[in-house]
This record gives structure tokens, sequence and C-alpha cells, in this order.
């Protein structure tokens, strides 16, 4: 009698699980699911994308899910190395068991910034063995894990982000801690892409000002120096990389990504929250820059939250955005940040011909899904 | 022993069991009955006969806005004899209308209502712009009629060496002359206009789009108007807000979409057309693909320099 009453209990719970599993199968539909395992210098990441058909057209995937793993990877040690395959392994489970996402619809890759550090430290055996444990982890021994160099990382990043319609008047930048990459396709094809390099980011200008601040840590002298810097080296290097690009004739749109254009973009446009790209003026910038220095309560969640007139916004969304972007950066850091925006901005912002710049929210997720969608087709 | 103490825990099993079935149909059966049943005979009557009502009322005052607007047409509009062909089409849109709002009308349903209330609005937004038209083509025929009497009877006086044919093209020269400087005096004050401005929804079939009022078969909502800037201000971005029924801001993708400044605060936009600043007037389209059609008024904005120019609205059934 025991017995039938567990069947009984067995059959209930059956019943409610499969209630369950039916409720979440109908919020997310699971056969346009596919999964972007990427092992990058900080650690591994992971992008779920919802892929419709004309997504390369109108850039409009959804992201499902974008999650990420802290391993270090690139500090190469053994403990760095087993938490990376141990992310790895984490994250392809999440892909498949929570998602439902089967193996051939997840693709793993290892990004070019492990790869340049793995060259200049003679490490490349260890991305070759990361890849080996992984598979005999997940018992799959025919899955692919490439190096992507960072030319196609490139690539993939202005075609995944850019919409096809304007993929070829669009210089895409990204501004990231240390570095600021881009490039546009100037022949008209997606083989080559017009490389910009610049050597400083939000986080290297920013030490380069805190280093000039010690004495004052005022905000005033922050951006008083923060003045000097960029004008200094960064401005030399930024004019004449946008020179030898020839970025300005060929290009109607200039659209930035990195954290800073993240941060930027929720903080001065909270209505379009939804929106993962935003439109910005030069003169909308430096209204921005202004108000980081001397109104920057006025940037605060609750009082962004007061600006806003449109009543069919999600406020509690909006207000939870802004909160994330204050807990990256701090009032210095925007203020770094937007400062070598500014500067680079500046040298596009014509006279005569009118350019059309952008802010890219989600930026980390535009290569991968470029990847995706191209081993879809591939 | 333990044969005897495992049987009279099986018997108390069994009926707590059997308690616990019959408690959950019990539950189940006055959930039911509180939340789903139908109501009893009485009950039913009750608000079959309020629920009758309820619509008989709605039906009475739909018909009798619609009977106001056929009015209007009648008195208004149908006088007019020089239809053109864009004129008899927009009669002919008009009748169609009038023909299922007068059979939705004749429905018993609360449903059938509801959409009778949004085609006799799109019907109101109609006749509207007609008579806004109307208005002007009838003044503009008194003009021409008083200014061809007035310059007959100086012929006459003048030994009659003009042809009538002659007098009725210098007339229209006259007024044409007349109209083209009272327009530019007007824009020296208004500046900026956006004139007949439109608002319609399309189905796509095998690559041919065919206008529409259905929610269900829409796939695009597309925008027409006529753009002149007499102003020298601005800086020919022509901004377009279409808004859906519940209020929210229809995008086409989010690289053409953005906020801009206006006095009462930051509006988002649904596009942005560029056009010289200053210029012949010029028409100006566009078309937005949203994901899905809501039942209600589509309202579009044409804005420039911050002020409002223009505004249409579609209703969608």
């Amino acid at each position: 009698m025991t017995k039938k009453y567990f069947y009984l209990l067995g059959v209930l719970f059956t019943v409610i699980s499969a209630n369950a599993q039916t409720s979440m199968s109908a919020k997310i539909n699971k056969l346009n699911l596919y999964a972007g395992i990427e092992v990058g210098a900080k650690g591994v990441k992971m992008t779920i994308l919802q892929m419709p058909k004309n997504a390369s057209n109108t850039g409009a995937y959804t992201s499902v899910k974008d999650t990420s793993i802290n391993t270090d990877f690139i500090s190469f040690t053994d403990v760095s190395f087993n938490n990376t395959v141990k992310g790895l392994v984490d994250l392809f489970g999440v892909a498949t068991n929570e998602y439902g996402i089967t193996s051939n619809k997840i693709y793993t890759v290892v990004s070019s910034g492990v790869k340049g550090q793995a060259e200049k430290e003679n490490k490349m055996n260890l991305i070759k063995v990361l890849a080996d444990s992984f598979k005999l982890a997940i018992k799959d021994s025919g899955r692919k894990v490439p190096i992507i160099g960072p030319m196609e990382e490139a690539i993939l990043s202005h075609i995944g982000i850019v919409p096809e319609s304007r993929r070829y008047n669009t210089f895409l930048i990204d501004i990231g801690s240390g570095n600021t990459k881009g490039g546009y396709f100037k022949n008209g094809n997606t083989k080559e892409l017009k490389l910009f390099t610049l050597t400083w980011g939000t986080k290297t200008i920013a030490n380069a000002t805190d280093k000039r601040t010690t004495e004052d840590r005022s905000v005033p002298n922050y951006q008083k120096q923060l003045s000097r810097v960029l004008s200094g080296e960064p401005e030399q290097e930024i004019i004449y990389a946008v020179n030898e690009s020839g970025a300005y004739n060929m290009n109607d749109y200039f659209a930035f990504s990195g954290g800073i254009a993240w941060s930027i973009a929720t903080l001065l446009y909270p209505e379009l929250q939804e929106n993962s790209v935003v439109p910005f003026t030069y003169n909308e910038l430096v209204n921005f820059n202004d108000k980081l220095g001397n109104n920057f309560t006025s940037l605060l969640p609750e009082n962004i939250i007061k600006g806003i007139t449109d009543v069919t916004a999600d406020k509690v969304a909006i207000a939870a955005e802004a909160t994330k972007v204050h807990k990256v950066f701090d009032q210095k850091s925007l203020i770094a940040g937007t400062g070598l925006l500014l500067k680079i901005v500046r040298q596009f912002e014509g006279t005569l011909e009118k350019k059309q710049f952008f802010l890219v929210k989600n930026g980390q997720v535009g290569w991968i899904s470029a990847y995706v969608n191209q081993e879809l087709h591939n | 022993m333990y044969e005897d103490k495992d049987k009279k825990y099986d018997i108390l099993l069994n009926a707590a069991i059997v308690l616990l079935i019959v408690s959950a149909i019990l539950l189940g059966f006055s959930i039911y009955k509180v939340y789903f049943k139908e109501p009893n005979t009485s009950d039913k009557k009750n608000v079959i006969a309020s629920s009758g009502k309820l619509v008989s009322s709605t039906r009475d005052s739909l018909q009798s806005v619609y009977s106001n607007t056929i009015k209007e047409i009648d008195t208004g509009l149908l006088n007019n004899n020089n239809r053109d062909t864009a004129l008899q089409a927009k009669y002919e849109e008009m009748d169609v209308l009038k023909t299922e709002i007068a059979s939705l009308l004749k429905g018993q349903t609360e449903n059938d209502l509801a959409s009778a209330k949004l085609k006799i609005e799109e019907l109101q937004l109609k006749v509207a712009l007609l008579q806004n038209r109307y208005t002007g083509v009838e003044a503009e025929n008194k003009r021409l009629l008083s200014l061809i009497n007035q310059l007959m009877a100086a012929n006459k006086a003048n030994n009659g060496n003009l042809s009538n044919a002659t007098i009725v093209e210098i007339a229209k020269s006259v007024l044409k002359e007349n109209n083209s400087t009272s327009t530019n005096t007007s824009n020296s004050n208004s500046s900026t206009i956006a004139l007949d401005a439109r608002l319609y929804a399309v189905a796509e079939n095998n690559n041919k789009e065919i206008e529409t009022s259905s929610a269900d078969d829409a796939d695009k909502i597309n925008g027409s108007f006529v753009f002149k800037n007499n102003s020298g201000k601005g800086n020919g971005e022509v901004i377009v807000i279409v808004m859906q029924p519940d209020g929210k801001v229809v995008k086409n993708s989010v690289w053409e979409t953005g906020t801009f400044e206006t006095k009462d605060g930051k509006k988002i936009y649904s596009k942005k057309i560029f056009t010289e600043p200053q210029g012949e007037e010029k028409r100006l389209n566009f078309s937005l693909s949203p994901d899905g059609f809501m039942k209600g008024n589509y309202t579009m904005q044409v804005w420039y320099n911050g002020n409002m120019i223009a505004r249409a609205v579609k209703v969608m059934g």
C-alpha cells in the first residue's frame, strides 16, 4: 500500500513537472536558440541568442542570456586553467540543460586576446590542452574550439552589430579599458576591414589622470588634469589614426561600443532603455560631459527617473540599469571615458558634412552572434 | 502480530487517501462553482437582459454619432460636383466604410459595436480631412467666379475685345499670383508646414501593397506628407512619431529611432527624414514594419525644429 501511495505522489509530481515544462517552453522558442561560448582574457563568456531568419539584415537578433565566469585564464596558472575548464563545462551544461540547446547549436571559441597573450608568453600549448580537456569532459571528441584572430574578431563584431543596410558606410569603434579598436569595410566586401587602433582606453586614460591628481583629488582638478592628459599623446595618436584610416570620407555613420558607450547611452537616453543602439550628437555628448563634472547628482538613478515624461517607459528597469552603470563606473571613470570618446568624436564632427553617431550598448554580443550566424550559413 | 498492524495502517492510509481525494474534488467543485459556473437561470436572464440593455444603449449612441457624421457628408460634401479622381476615391472609401458600419451596427455582440465605433472614428476623420480640402476648393471657386465676373464687366466696358476663354485664363493666372503671395505671407509667420498628412496601413501580398484597416492583416504602416519650410530655420531633419494605441512609439530598427527635445520634454521618434532645410515643397514618405498591429488608433505626428507641424490618425480594427 505504501508503494501505491508513492506511486500516486509520483504521478502527481510528473503532472506538475510536465505543466511547468510546458509553460517554460511556451516562453522560449527553443528551436531558434543558439549559444556561443568564448574563452576570453578575463574568463569564459556565454551568449544565448535567438536568431530570426533576417537577423543579418536588421541586426535584430535577440540576446536571451549573456553570462560570464571570471577565471583569469591569461594568468596561465594551474588554478586559472582548471577554473576555465570548469567554466566551459558549466556554461555548456547551462546551454544544454537549462535551455535545451543541442550540442550542434553550441559554438565554442577562444578569443584573439587569449591568443595574443599566449603567444607573448609562449603558452599556445595551454590553449590546445584547454580545448582537449573540455572535449574530454563533455565527451565530445569531435567538437571544434577554434582560435579567432584579431582581424576575424573585428570583422565579426562589425557584421554582428551593424545592420546589413549600413554595413559599408559605418565605422565601428570599440572603446575598451586598455585600448580602442575598430574599423570599417573599405572595399564594399566583408573580407577586408580597414583596422583602426589606439593604445588608449578608458582605464589607461583614467590611470594617467590619476597619476596627476595625487595631491588634489577633487573633481574639478580631475577634469583639468584629464584635459591635459587627453591633449597630449592620446590626441596626437587619435588625429594620426583617424587621418590614416580615411574613415571620415568613407563613412556616414560612426558607432561606438564598449563599456563607456553602454554607460553614456544608459544615463543620457534612459527613455531608450530597450534599444541596443542609440543615436547621439556631439553637442549632447558635450552637455553630458558637463553634467558629469558639475551636476553629477542629476545622473543618479532616482533623478534620471524624475526626468522621464514618457508614460509607457519602464521606470523600474531604467533605474536598475542606471544603478548597474554606477556600480561599474564611478564619477571619475565616467569623466575619463567620456573625455576620450569626445576626443574621438570631435575628429568626425564635420561642419559641412554632418555624420551620424551611435552608441552601441551590447557590443560584447556582437562578434559571437555574427560567428554563430556565419557558422549557421556554413 | 506485525501483519495485523500493517493491515490497520493500510486501512488508515486508504481512508486518508480517499478523504484527500474527496476533499480535493469538493474544493475543485467549489472553485468551479464560484468562478466558472454559468449563472443560474434567473441570474442568466438578468445578465442577458442587462447586457442586452447595454448593447442596445451603446448601439443607440453609436447610431446617433453615425447619423450626424452622415449628415455632415450629405450637407457639406456631397453637393460638390467637381470631384477629381483623388476626391472620387475618397468618396468611394467613405462609401465602403459606411456599408461596413451599417452592417456592424446591426450586429448583436459587443465586438460588433466596438468595431463599429472604430470605423465611425475613421469615417469622422476622413470627413474632417475632406471638409478642410473642400472648404479650400469652394473658396477658390468663389474667388475665381467673382474675378471672372469683374473681368467680363471690364471687358464689356472696353468694347469686348477679349474672348470669354481668355478672360478665364487671365482670372486663373491673377488668382494663382495672389495665392502665391498670400501663401508666402502666411508662411513667413507659420514658416514650416506639412500638408496632406496621411497615415495608412498596408498588407503585403505577392510583393503588392494593399491598403487595409485590419490589425490582423496589416504588415506595414506607411505615412506621407508634403513638407515646406520657408523659415530657413532648422537643419532639415523632419521627425516622425507614430504611436500605437497603447501609447508606445512604433519603431523600425533601433538604428532609426532616438529622442529629441520639445517644450514638453524629451520624446522618442520613430524615424528621422532628412531633407533640404530650405527649398521647394516636397512630398516625404516613410514606412514602418512593427512586429504586429493592435486594434485602435495609430497616431502620426510630424515635428520640425521642436514644433509639431502635422498630425494624422489611422484607425485599425
